[in-house]
C-alpha cells in the first residue's frame, strides 16, 4: 500500500540522534573499555549502533551481563543495564569482586532509560555510591519503519499494568519531548489511561525545564494520541490474520526483524530478515489479509519469470543491457518472492487443523453470535488437548473480556482444567490476569430458586434485586464500550478482505480495533465533548487538550502512542486509516507485541 | 539463576536501612565526598548569614503551610539581599515560589567554580566602578546564601521536590519530618504515577515512622502499596512482603505470594512442606476456598510424583521404560502430563498401583474430557491404539461416572463416551498425525454423525475402510466404483468394497 507523502517530516533523524547520544555516553568514559550489556537491551542497542561504531569509540570487548563477572581486559568497564534491582545487584557484585583483584578498574554504569531511586539506593547500600560512575541514556524512539517507532521496552506491559511501575513513562515522555523539539509542540492531545496520564504529566515537567526557544517552532504534527494497552485488550487477544501479524505470531518480529526458521530459508541455520517498506514486495503484502498473500506472490513471481524468459529471445546487445541493468534486480525480486512464499507455506503448515473453528469462536465471542456453552466447550477442549499455554489463556481471557466476566462457577471449572493441564503454579498467572482485568468473574450466583426460603414473593424480589445489583451495570463493561464506539461492523455489509475499505478487515470483518477507531473518529472531526463521553466507558481516565479556537490550520499529521505494545493488526488498520483519512499517521509504541507476548510476560515461569 | 538461589543471594545482603539523602548528579563525576568537602568551604565563609536562615526553618514545621502563602513574599530574599545582607528576612516570610527558583539555582551550582570565581572577582573589584562591583558582589553573595542553605536544612514544597526527583536532580527528604509533610509528599508523588518517586517517598515514611502508622497510611494508598510490594518482591524479600500485605488485610495477595514463595523451595519435598504450612495462614480465608483447594491438589500431586518416580527408578529395566525412555522427570510436571506418563508406562496395572492412571484420575477428579484426550495421546506415544469401545470399557469399569457412561454406551452404541465428550474430528486428526493404523481411524471416523464430515475426514486421512462405509451409507454406487481404483487390488478394503458393490441394494 502506498503511503501518503512525507510532509517534510523525517524520522530518520531519530536514528542519528540516538547513536550520537550513545556515543556521547560512551565518550564519558574515554579510552579503551569493555562493555557488559543487559541481555534485555541487546536488540535495542543493535538497532541504535552497530559494533563498528562502538569499536570506534573505544569498545574492546562486549559481554552479556551474567551473574559472574567476565574476565578483565581493559581498565574500564561500562555496564549498560535496565534499572532493575536484580541486574544492579549483579553489577554491584561484579564491582566488589573486581575491586579486590584489580583495584585500578573503573566501573561505569549506564542506566537505560533512566536512573531510578531504587537503583541509587542500592548502590548506596552496597557502599558503591561515588565509586561507580552513573550515566543515564534515555533512548529516543527507534524508527522501525517510516511510520513505526518503538522504544523497545518489552517489559513495559508487565511493569506498568501488573506491578504498577510507571517509571518508564518519564523516559517515554522524554522521547515525545524530543519529537516536539523536532516538529514543534503538538496542539491537540487525546490521552487515555494511567500510563498515558503519567507520560503527559512527565511531559509537562520536562517542558517546564526545557529551553523555551523551541516553542515558537510551528507545529508539524497536529494530533497526539496516547493510549494504554488496556484501552483495548480484545485486539491483542484475537488471532491476527494480516501477513505481518501472522509473521509476528508464528515466527516473532523483534525490533523490526524477523527470524525465519530453517524450514523457511531452506538452509541449515535460521536467518534474520529486517522487515520494512524498503522491501517493495514486503511493503505490498505486509498489510494484506493472509489468505490473499500467496496468490499475490505467485502472480508477481510469474511476472518476474516472464521477464526473465523474454531474455531468451533477445539479441546479444539487448542481452548485454539486460544483464547489466535488470538481471540483478529480477534475481533479488525472485529471491524475496521465494522467501515470502515459503514463509506462507510454513505458516499454513503450522496452522492448527481447527484454525477455522478457533477464528469462528473468537469472532463469535466478539460479535455475540456464539453461545457461551459452545465457546466454553471449545476452550475446554483446547485446554484438554494441551495446546500452548499462551494460546489457551488468550481464549480464556477473550471470553472473559467480551462476555463481561465469568460466573464464579464457570471460572472455577475452567481454571481447574487449565491448572491440571498446564500446572498448578499458573494459579499465580490467573491471579495476575485478574489483576490486569483480563479475567474477571462475578459472584452473582443464580441460586434464587434453589434457596430454601425463597418461596414468598417478597423474599424472591429481594434476592432478585440483590442479584441484579451484582451483575455488571448497564453502560459499563466491554460490551457497552463496543456499542458506543461501534466496533462491531454491521454484519449485513460485506467486507472485502482483499481490497479493504474498512479497518475491520484485519479481523475478518468481525471487529474494528478500538484505538484506530477512536483516532479515526477524531480525525474525522468528532468533537471533544462527545469524545470525552465515549472514553468514559473505557477503563481509566482521559486527558483532552485542544488549542485555542481560531488558531492556525492543524497539519494532517498524527502521532499515536500506544503504551504497553502495539500489534501489527493495529498497525495495518492505522495504515488503512492513513489512506482513507489522508492523514500521515506516525505510530509509536513501547514495543510491538502479540497477545502471546503480552500474556507470556505476565505468566508465572 | 533460579528463585531459590536468588533467595539466598539477597539473603546474604543484609538490607541496610536505606539512607535518605540521595545525591546523584548525572552530569558530574564528582562523587558525594568531593561534593561535601567543597561544600564545607563555601559554607564556612557565609557563617554570618546561615544561623538566621536555619532559625527560620525551625519555625516552619510544615512545608504544606509554607506553600500555600501568596506571592507577596516572593521577593523577600532578593530584596533583602539587594539592600543589606544582614537584613535578609526570610524568617518572616513563608517559603513560596521563590523556593523553586532557589532549587533551580542550587542545581546549577558547581562548588569548585564558585570559589574560584569569588576569589578572582574579589580582587578585581577594586579596579571596577564602585556600584558595578557591588552588584557583582551581591550576586555572588546571593549565590552563596542559597548554597549555604544546604540540602540538609532546606526543604522544597512537595510538588517541586517530586519534580526534582523525576528529573533526576539532587534532593533530600530529610526535612520532611512531620507526618503531614511526609504524607503530602507521598500523595503528590502518587499524583505523578512515577514509581521512582513513589518508591523513595514511601521508603522515607517506612523508615521514619513506626509500623502501625505506616500500615494505617498505606491502607488508603493502593498504588503506593503496589510499588512497595514490587520492590520487596524484586529483592526476594517475600517474608516482609507477605507480612505487609497480611497487615493490610489483603489476604488474597498475601496468600498468592506465599504460594509463589513456596514454589521457590529447593526440593520437591520442601515445597510440599511449605505448601502444607502455607494453607494454615492466609489461605484459610474462606473466600480463598478455590485457591487453597488448588494448592492442596498441587501438594498432593508432587507427593504422588515423588512416589511414582521412586518406584520407576527401581524398575528402569522394565520393558516399557527401556523401549520408550521418559524424556524428563515427571516431578514438577502438570497433572495431565503425569496422567500422560502413567497411561504411557502403567496402562495395565491394577488400581492399587501407585502409578495407575485410573487411581490418579480418581484422586484428582479429572474431567472425562481431559482424561480421554490425555489417555489417547499417551497411548499413541507408545503405539497403542485403544478403540472407542476399549475406552468405553476403560472409563466404564471405573467409578460412578464410568458406570453411568457405560450404561449410556450400552443403550446407545459403541464409543458413546468418546462421542459425547470429545470433538471426534480433532481426535481423528490427532490419531492420524500420530500414524494410527487405518482400522483405528475408521473406528473413530464412524463415530461422526454427519456423513459429509465423515467423508471429509476419511478422505483426508486416507482411511479406505471409512470412505467405503460412507459411500455405502450414502448409497452412492458411482462414487464407490470410482473410489475402488484408489484401493490396492486384493486388499481387505478392496474385497469389502467389491462385496458391497455386489450386495447392497443401490439407488438407481
Amino acid at each position: 500500500m502506498a503511503r501518503s507523502g512525507s510532509l517534510g517530516l523525517d524520522v530518520e533523524i531519530l536514528r542519528r540522534l540516538n547513536s550520537d547520544r550513545l556515543v556521547r555516553v560512551l565518550e564519558d568514559a574515554p579510552g579503551a573499555k569493555d562493555l557488559i550489556i543487559d541481555g534485555d537491551l541487546m536488540k535495542m542497542l543493535d538497532r541504535i549502533a552497530g559494533a563498528t561504531l562502538l569499536r570506534k569509540h573505544g569498545v574492546e570487548k562486549m559481554y552479556r551481563l551474567e551473574r559472574l563477572p567476565p574476565p578483565i581486559q581493559s581498565s574500564q568497564r561500562v555496564y549498560i543495564v535496565r534499572p532493575a534491582l536484580v541486574t544492579m545487584k549483579y553489577v554491584a557484585d561484579h564491582v566488589h569482586e573486581n575491586k579486590q583483584s584489580h583495584p585500578e578498574i573503573q566501573a561505569h554504569v549506564v542506566i537505560i532509560p533512566r536512573t531510578t531511586t531504587w537503583v541509587t539506593n542500592l548502590l548506596e547500600e552496597e557502599g558503591l555510591f561515588g565509586i561507580v560512575t552513573l550515566h543515564e541514556f534515555t533512548p529516543d524512539f527507534i524508527p522501525l519503519d517510516d511510520d513505526l517507532l518503538s522504544l523497545e521496552m518489552n517489559n513495559f506491559f508487565r511493569d506498568a499494568f501488573l506491578e504498577g511501575d510507571f517509571s518508564g513513562c518519564v523516559s517515554i515522555a522524554r522521547a515525545v519531548h524530543t519529537l516536539e523539539g523536532l516538529y514543534g509542540r503538538i496542539p491537540n492531545v487525546v490521552a487515555h489511561g494511567r500510563a498515558a496520564k503519567a507520560v503527559l504529566n512527565a511531559l509537562d515537567v520536562i517542558r517546564e525545564q526545557g529551553t523555551p526557544s523551541k516553542s515558537h517552532h510551528t507545529a508539524e504534527i497536529g494530533h497526539l494520541f496516547v493510549f494504554d494497552r488496556d484501552a483495548d485488550y480484545v485486539t491483542p487477544l484475537l488471532s491476527q490474520v494480516t501477513y505481518e501479524g501472522a509473521l509476528d505470531e508464528y515466527f516473532g518480529i523483534h525490533a523490526g526483524v524477523v527470524e525465519f526458521p530453517v524450514e523457511v530459508v531452506g538452509q541449515d541455520a535460521s536467518r534474520k530478515v529486517p522487515l520494512n517498506s524498503k522491501d517493495t514486495i514486503y511493503d505490498n503484502i505486509r498489510n494484506r489479509h493472509f489468505a490473499g498473500v500467496s496468490s499475490y506472490l505467485i502472480t508477481r513471481a510469474r511476472e518476474v519469470k516472464g521477464k526473465r524468459d523474454q531474455a531468451q529471445n533477445m539479441t546479444t546487445a539487448q542481452m548485454k543491457d539486460f544483464v547489466v541493468n535488470e538481471l540483478r534486480t529480477l534475481q533479488a525480486l525472485q529471491k524475496t518472492l521465494q522467501l515470502h512464499l515459503s514463509a506462507c507455506e510454513e505458516i499454513t503448515r503450522r496452522m492448527r487443523r481447527d484454525f477455522e473453528t478457533q477464528l469462528q469462536t473468537e469472532h463469535g465471542l466478539v460479535t455475540g453470535v456464539i453461545s457461551s456453552g459452545d465457546a466454553q466447550n471449545f476452550l475446554k477442549d483446547c485446554i484438554a488437548r494441551m495446546l500452548p499455554l499462551a494460546s489457551n489463556l488468550r481464549l480464556f481471557c477473550l471470553y472473559s473480556v467480551t462476555q463481561d466476566g465469568y460466573s464464579r462457577r464457570d471460572f472455577e471449572a475452567i481454571s481447574t482444567e487449565l491448572l491440571s493441564a498446564h500446572g498448578y503454579k499458573h494459579l499465580i498467572t490467573l491471579h495476575n490476569l485478574r489483576q490486569l482485568g483480563l479475567i474477571s468473574y462475578s459472584d452473582s450466583t443464580l441460586n434464587i430458586v434453589s434457596g430454601s426460603g425463597a418461596s414468598s414473593s417478597g423474599q424472591l424480589q429481594e434476592r432478585l434485586a440483590q442479584v441484579t445489583s451484582l451483575l455488571p451495570k448497564k453502560g459499563s463493561g466491554w460490551r457497552a464500550a463496543c456499542k458506543r464506539l461501534r466496533l462491531i461492523p454491521n454484519s449485513d455489509v460485506p467486507v472485502d478482505l482483499h481490497n479493504p475499505s474498512h479497518m475491520c478487515y484485519v479481523f475478518n470483518g468481525a471487529y474494528t480495533p478500538a484505538i484506530p477507531k477512536i483516532v479515526g473518529d477524531v480525525l474525522q472531526g468528532q468533537n471533544n465533548a462527545s469524545l470525552a463521553d465515549t472514553l468514559k466507558i473505557l477503563p481509566g481516565t482521559s486527558v483532552l487538550c485542544s488549542p485555542p479556537s481560531g488558531s492556525t490550520v492543524i497539519p494532517r499529521v498524527a502521532l499515536v502512542l500506544v503504551l504497553g505494545g502495539i500489534t501489527f493488526a493495529e498497525v495495518a488498520a492505522f495504515r488503512l486509516l492513513a489512506l482513507t483519512s489522508s492523514t500521515r499517521i506516525l505510530l509509536a509504541s513501547t514495543n510491538t507485541t502479540t497477545g502471546t507476548d503480552m500474556i507470556s510476560s505476565v505468566a508465572q515461569n | 539463576m533460579n528463585r531459590a538461589e536468588n533467595d539466598a543471594y539477597w539473603g546474604s545482603t543484609d538490607t541496610a536501612s536505606s539512607v535518605l539523602d540521595n545525591f546523584f548528579d548525572e552530569d558530574s563525576d564528582v562523587g558525594w565526598y568531593g561534593y561535601s568537602s567543597d561544600f564545607n568551604i563555601a559554607a564556612k565563609s557565609t557563617t554570618a548569614t546561615t544561623p538566621r536562615v536555619s532559625k527560620n526553618d525551625t519555625h516552619s514545621s510544615s512545608i504544606v503551610d509554607n506553600i500555600i502563602s501568596s506571592s507577596s513574599s516572593t521577593h523577600s530574599i532578593s530584596e533583602g539581599l539587594s539592600g543589606d545582607l544582614d537584613n535578609v528576612s526570610v524568617s518572616s516570610g513563608k517559603l513560596t515560589k521563590n523556593v523553586r527558583a532557589i532549587g533551580e539555582k542550587l542545581d546549577s551550582w558547581k562548588p569548585p567554580s564558585v570559589s574560584i570565581k569569588w576569589n578572582t572577582q574579589g580582587s578585581g573589584s577594586e579596579a571596577c566602578m564602585h556600584c558595578e562591583s557591588k552588584t557583582e558582589e551581591i550576586i555572588q553573595l546571593k549565590k552563596r546564601l542559597e548554597n549555604s542553605y544546604s540540602r540538609y536544612n532546606f526543604t522544597l514544597p512537595p510538588d517541586d521536590m517530586v519534580n526534582r526527583i523525576i528529573l533526576g536532580q539532587p534532593y533530600s527528604l530529610e526535612n520532611y519530618r512531620s507526618l503531614e509533610d511526609k504524607l503530602a509528599l507521598i500523595d503528590t508523588a502518587l499524583g505523578t504515577f512515577d514509581s521512582s518517586v513513589i518508591f523513595v517517598t514511601v521508603l522515607h515514611l517506612k523508615n521514619t515512622v513506626k509500623k502501625s502508622i505506616f500500615i494505617k497510611e498505606m491502607q488508603s494508598r493502593a498504588h503506593a502499596v503496589q510499588v512497595y510490594v514490587h520492590y520487596l518482591k524484586q529483592r526476594y524479600n517475600y517474608t516482609e512482603a507477605i507480612d505487609f500485605l497480611g497487615s493490610l488485610g489483603r489476604h488474597e495477595e498475601a496468600a498468592i505470594l506465599t504460594y509463589k514463595w513456596t514454589l521457590s523451595g529447593k526440593s520437591p519435598s520442601l515445597k510440599v512442606k511449605n505448601m502444607t504450612k502455607s494453607l494454615q495462614s492466609h489461605f484459610s480465608d474462606p473466600a480463598l476456598a478455590f485457591e487453597s483447594n488448588m494448592v492442596k491438589e498441587h501438594a498432593k500431586l508432587i507427593e504422588q510424583q515423588i512416589a511414582i518416580e521412586e518406584k520407576d527408578n527401581g524398575e528402569r529395566s522394565s520393558q516399557m521404560l527401556s523401549e520408550y525412555p521418559p524424556e524428563s522427570s515427571i516431578i514438577e510436571s502438570s497433572l495431565l502430563d503425569t496422567l500422560l506418563y502413567c497411561s504411557k508406562y502403567h496402562w495395565d496395572v491394577s488400581e492399587s498401583h501407585i502409578a495407575s492412571p485410573v487411581a490418579l484420575r480418581k484422586s484428582h477428579a479429572i474431567s472425562e474430557r481431559q482424561v480421554l484426550w490425555t489417555v489417547l495421546r499417551g497411548r499413541a506415544q507408545v503405539n497403542h491404539w485403544p478403540l472407542p469401545s476399549d475406552l468405553d470399557a476403560w472409563m466404564g469399569s471405573k467409578g460412578l461416572i464410568g458406570a453411568l457412561s457405560s450404561l449410556k454406551s450400552a443403550l446407545s452404541g459403541v464409543g458413546r463416551v468418546v462421542k459425547a465428550t470429545l470433538p471426534v474430528d480433532q481426535v481423528v486428526y490427532m490419531l492420524h498425525g500420530a500414524n494410527a493404523p487405518p482400522n483405528v481411524l475408521a473406528a473413530y471416523i464412524t463415530l461422526v454423525d454427519s456423513l459429509d464430515l465423515r467423508l471429509k475426514l476419511a478422505v483426508n486421512c486416507k482411511s479406505h475402510q471409512a470412505v467405503i462405509e460412507v459411500y455405502i451409507a450414502l448409497k452412492d454406487r458411482d462414487a464407490l466404483e470410482k473410489y475402488l481404483k484408489e484401493i490396492p487390488v486384493g486388499s481387505p478394503e478392496y474385497v469389502k468394497a467389491e462385496n458391497a458393490l455386489k450386495a447392497v441394494r443401490w439407488k438407481t
